[in-house]
């Protein structure tokens, strides 16, 4: 499982933050969120489909 | 109170209906919201010469506040004409200028920044609490709620702390005063004119005597290679206080008479603080107190509604953090919710600067409370009243608890 950030959407909530810490970092400069490991680990899935479902944005999203 | 629909326009009129102003808004927020949604996600409203749209869908609101080139912020108010609009810098600004003053907004509220102050603000939170604990009771509107951001605030933009009491009298004269008390709000009107030559003097004096605040560094921040102009400086300071007071003040009465009224989520919230963080976005969602607007740049067809150019769209962000198709049991109140979504701080390129502050604010007041206060209820016989136009909040909350330590 991958999870992917639209940039042009996210405006830092930093809600994805907040759950899963492991797996989002926010931009110094622009604030923005960015993930951290390039597949989800099978014990961070759950609060990975969190994040993405809480984004009032709708700027995550996961494959598959 | 009954909607009426035209042949003409499907979408359902609410006649003369003014959310600012109805008195069963104000008796029921937010619940109301729910019985408004009933029979449409959107209606429109007639109180104003022009169209006033009433979006209450978490997408379509989601929609507006990202597409700034349909739904413009120059005006905010869905009732004022556009030329009444006073210019918050930069909330009244679209992108591409929005952005120039955001960026020099954003890392003095950042995640990281507020994380950093946090202790600062346990400080302060815990000093206001003490300062009551002993008497056994407290007005949590005036005595914490009021002064609690304020501080913090002034802290951060660098205003004098000795000189807060008289900033607070011309920030409460300006933000609390009646129409009826000041019709002509010439009240007000003086109370912005100290403020303003307050902080004019601020500015002056930090382009002197530089500090590490946020005032001085906005003396020497540049914008398209200039300085910011003291007009800037002002509306953005203006801007500032008025979103980061009453708001934080506002959610507080929520969440304290919420908890004065449930002493199951008392104790949970006092016995496992981890759970704080959850339940301040359950609160944010619940109690959502901001009702905000656009003007309707393009003509456009959206969620149903004819749009013109020059209509009103109305976003209460009460209404989307209750949307149904959301979340299931969005009308109740759980504080234990698995997964949350609300737009209480908005979206797009507005959304809110001071987020990640407010939610650390709301969190320590929580926990350091119940530390110290874990149980207290409503005065008996108090009468609660709030307002609801623009930000709500409850005027009033007379709290007592034992005191036998």
């Amino acid at each position: 499982m991958r999870v992917m950030v639209d940039l042009a959407r996210c405006q830092g909530h930093a809600r994805c933050r907040a759950i899963c810490p492991e797996l989002f970092e926010l931009d110094e400069i622009d604030q923005k969120s960015h993930v951290k490991l390039p597949t989800v680990p099978l014990e961070l899935e759950g609060r990975a489909k969190r994040a993405v479902n809480e984004c009032p944005e709708s700027a995550l999203s996961l494959d598959p | 109170m009954s909607k009426t629909s035209e042949a003409s326009n499907p979408v359902p009129l609410f006649p003369h209906f003014n959310h600012e102003n109805d008195s069963a808004m104000a008796r029921e927020y937010p619940a109301i919201w729910d019985v408004l949604r009933h029979d449409s996600r959107v209606f429109r409203g007639d109180a104003s010469g022009w169209e006033v749209w009433y979006l209450l869908g978490f997408d379509d609101q989601r929609e507006v506040f990202q597409k700034s080139e349909i739904f413009s912020s120059r005006v905010v108010s869905p009732f004022i004409q556009e030329k009444d609009q006073p210019p918050w810098i930069p909330l009244t600004l679209d992108p591409p200028e929005h952005q120039k003053y955001r960026r020099l907004l954003n890392p003095w509220f950042s995640e990281a920044t507020a994380k950093e102050i946090t202790p600062r603000v346990r400080e302060r939170c815990v000093e206001l609490i003490e300062s009551f604990r002993a008497a056994g009771r407290c007005d949590l509107v005036t005595d914490f709620a009021r002064l609690y951001p304020t501080h913090i605030f002034m802290k951060i933009m660098g205003l004098p702390v000795e000189e807060s009491g008289k900033f607070l009298g011309w920030i409460d004269e300006l933000m609390h005063t009646s129409d009826a008390a000041d019709p002509d709000r010439s009240l007000r009107l003086r109370a912005q004119q100290e403020i303003a030559r307050y902080l004019g003097e601020l500015i002056n004096l930090r382009r002197k005597d530089p500090r590490d605040d946020l005032v001085t560094y906005l003396t020497r921040a540049t914008l398209d290679d200039r300085p910011l102009t003291d007009m800037e400086l002002l509306s953005i300071s203006f801007l500032l206080y008025m979103a980061g007071l009453d708001t934080v003040a506002g959610m507080l009465t929520y969440i304290f008479r919420h908890l004065a009224e449930n002493p199951g989520h008392r104790a949970k919230l006092g016995e496992h603080p981890e759970s704080i963080p959850d339940a301040v976005e359950e609160f944010l969602r619940y109690y959502a107190i901001v009702t905000t607007a656009r003007v309707v740049a393009r003509d456009v067809e959206f969620a149903g509604c004819p749009m013109r150019v020059g209509d009103r769209v109305v976003l209460p962000t009460a209404a989307s953090g209750r949307d149904p198709g959301q979340l299931a049991d969005a009308g109740k109140f759980m504080i234990d919710r698995p997964q949350n979504r609300h737009l209480s701080f908005g979206a797009g390129p507005h959304r809110c600067l001071g987020s990640h502050l407010a939610r650390v604010e709301l969190s320590v007041a929580i926990e350091e409370w119940h530390r110290r206060i874990p149980d207290y209820r409503i005065e008996p016989g108090a009468k609660i009243t709030q307002h609801v136009a623009g930000v709500a909040g409850l005027d009033t909350l007379p709290l007592v608890w034992e005191t036998n330590r």
